[in-house]
């Protein structure tokens, strides 16, 4: 072999591997993978997206409680605002109680897809079938589970990060000698 | 290679014994000569549709009878020494002439009857020239 | 070798239970072909569905002296009428989904196959015919590499591809070690197919002979099996002259 079909064919190997490499890490980001085989996800998806955004929507309600909060540690003497004094403002936990029960439509429905996985094989055709005589362990397990799990996973991540700013925000308004 | 391609498979006799047939009647109308190559089991039972076990079966005995002559692991050819394609010849048509003779017994007829029969179709398949199988 | 001992399954449900399987014995040696039959409700399904495990039973299933597990289930493959495929993929990407569970995967085999029956790679399974649904069922099957084929009626439906080509592919392609357990009523269609054809009545194995013998003995198969089935070739006429004995 002539040494540039050679090195053409050493390169071509390289970038076959990289390729492969990178096929392989993307798999991570690749949705499929985490469903059912076949499973169309986008509907699940969006809804999860949907029930998370009207649970934040709705958990928008801490402003206005946020706002009542610091209204009350004032007075208004001469048409001006002071602070009342030895005011304490509500705990932030306050603020946002009964929040949690915003996002459990979502967990409740998330819970309820693992199931609607599962009968997915046994939908139009018995795939339950194929799944049932693969080698490897758990595979429908984790393609009933993994789905609905990333969605949890990712809506803690999100609302972790958004309540955090919401505490930043009630630092930021609430004075500091008023804070609980 | 012997081409069976124009066989036939018929419902009236067990299939090891029609693919037997079907290799002697190619070899007594000189059809099959010496040292030709008997197809695979695999390949014929594909051709034919039909199981290899019974493929097995009539290259078994075809081997027995020494009809055809299998080296180790390769591939069978067939045996037609001097004198064989008469021997055949003598198998089938005695095989043929009991059918006939079986026959003809059970449907009542005595020997004369029967000849006398035969003869006449004898001579009209001469006199006519019409082939047999239109009979 | 697989070997089935003293198999027997019961269905319990309003009335009780059903013995579905009751005390089934059988012994396959590796490159058989056999046929499989008897009446719907006899047993054959569950028998299959049993060796593959995808069901609790009594008795013993042994695959070359070892009970079905992880290690040895990728020696045993599956086609059925109900269909185990992904309606929503492709066959490619059944392919890949193979190749990735199954290291056998027989590659070649597979496209001779889609090609042979003119099969599309790229359209999606639910989108076939009922027959082109049938064809790729039994094709996973046989591409999966595995030793031991089982077909639960796998050309039941409205089929109109030539299955007879279809046996004389099988058996081109067929190696010496694979076997096929074939479970069908198209007794006289798989006559000259199969080698061996055993017989389950009401959850018995009834009958097991070899279709040579059958051949030597001058029975077909479809006679084997009224014999065994005890069926009366006179019933007709009774009922006919019951029926008409009567002047309507």
């Amino acid at each position: 072999m002539r040494d540039a079909d050679r090195r053409k064919l050493y390169s071509r190997g390289r970038f076959i591997k990289k390729a492969r490499a990178a096929g392989k890490l993307t798999d991570l980001w690749n949705p499929e993978k985490l469903f059912p085989p076949g499973y169309e996800y986008e509907w699940e998806r969006n809804s999860v997206v949907l029930l998370f955004g009207i649970g934040v929507g709705l958990s928008l309600q801490f402003f206005g409680r946020l706002y009542q909060a610091a209204e009350v540690l004032y007075e208004y003497t001469d048409r001006r605002r002071v602070l009342r004094e030895d005011a304490i403002a509500a705990s932030f936990g306050h603020l946002v109680t009964g929040h949690w029960g915003l996002y459990v439509p979502l967990v409740l429905f998330l819970t309820a897809m693992m199931i609607y996985h599962y009968s997915y094989y046994y939908r139009v055709t018995r795939s339950i079938y194929l799944m049932r005589r693969l080698p490897r362990r758990g595979v429908v397990f984790k393609s009933c589970v993994l789905g609905p799990l990333t969605g949890l996973g990712m809506a803690a991540v999100v609302l972790a990060l958004l309540y955090l700013l919401y505490y930043g925000i009630y630092v930021l308004v609430i004075p500091g000698e008023c804070l609980p | 290679m012997i081409s069976f391609e124009d066989f036939i498979l018929g419902d009236d006799c067990p299939i090891y014994l029609q693919i037997i047939r079907y290799v002697k009647q190619g070899i007594a109308a000189g059809a099959i000569g010496d040292q030709e190559e008997v197809p695979s089991r695999r390949a014929l039972s594909a051709l034919l549709g039909v199981n290899p076990n019974t493929i097995q079966k009539a290259y078994h005995m075809l081997e027995e009878e020494g009809v055809i002559v299998s080296r180790s692991g390769a591939k069978s050819y067939t045996h037609v020494g001097v004198g064989t394609v008469e021997r055949i010849r003598r198998e089938l048509l005695t095989e043929d002439t009991r059918t006939w003779v079986t026959a003809m017994k059970q449907l009542g007829i005595s020997r004369e009857e029967a000849f006398v029969l035969a003869e006449g179709i004898w001579r009209g398949e001469a006199g006519k020239g019409r082939p047999e199988s239109e009979l | 070798m697989l070997e089935i001992k003293g198999l027997r399954k019961i269905y319990y449900g309003k009335l009780g239970g059903v013995e579905a399987l009751n005390g089934a014995d059988l012994t396959v040696g590796p490159g058989e072909i056999i046929g499989l039959f008897g009446e719907n409700g006899a047993g054959k399904t569950t028998l299959l569905k049993s060796i593959l495990g995808f069901q609790s039973y009594e008795g013993k299933v042994l695959l070359d002296g070892e009970k079905i597990n992880r290690g040895n289930i990728g020696r045993l493959s599956f086609a059925t009428c109900e269909h185990s495929f992904f309606p929503n993929l492709t066959p490619l990407s059944h392919r890949e989904f193979y190749r990735m569970h199954f290291g056998t995967f027989r590659d070649k085999r597979f496209e001779a196959l889609m090609d042979f029956f003119e099969l599309p790679m790229r359209k999606v399974l639910k989108s076939y015919s009922t027959g082109q649904k049938n064809q790729f069922e039994v094709i996973l099957a046989l591409c999966q590499g595995a030793d031991y084929i089982l077909m639960d009626e796998p050309f039941a439906g409205n089929d109109i591809f030539n299955r007879e080509d279809f046996y004389k592919v099988l058996l081109g392609i067929l190696e010496p070690q694979e076997t096929i357990i074939l479970s069908t009523h198209l007794i006289e269609e798989v006559e000259r197919f199969v080698g061996r054809a055993v017989l389950l009545r009401k959850g018995r194995i009834v009958g097991d002979v070899t279709t040579l013998e059958l051949e030597e003995q001058g029975r077909s198969l479809k006679e084997y099996i009224m014999e065994i089935y005890g069926y009366r070739p006179d019933r007709v006429n009774k009922a006919l002259g019951d029926l008409t004995d009567g002047g309507y």
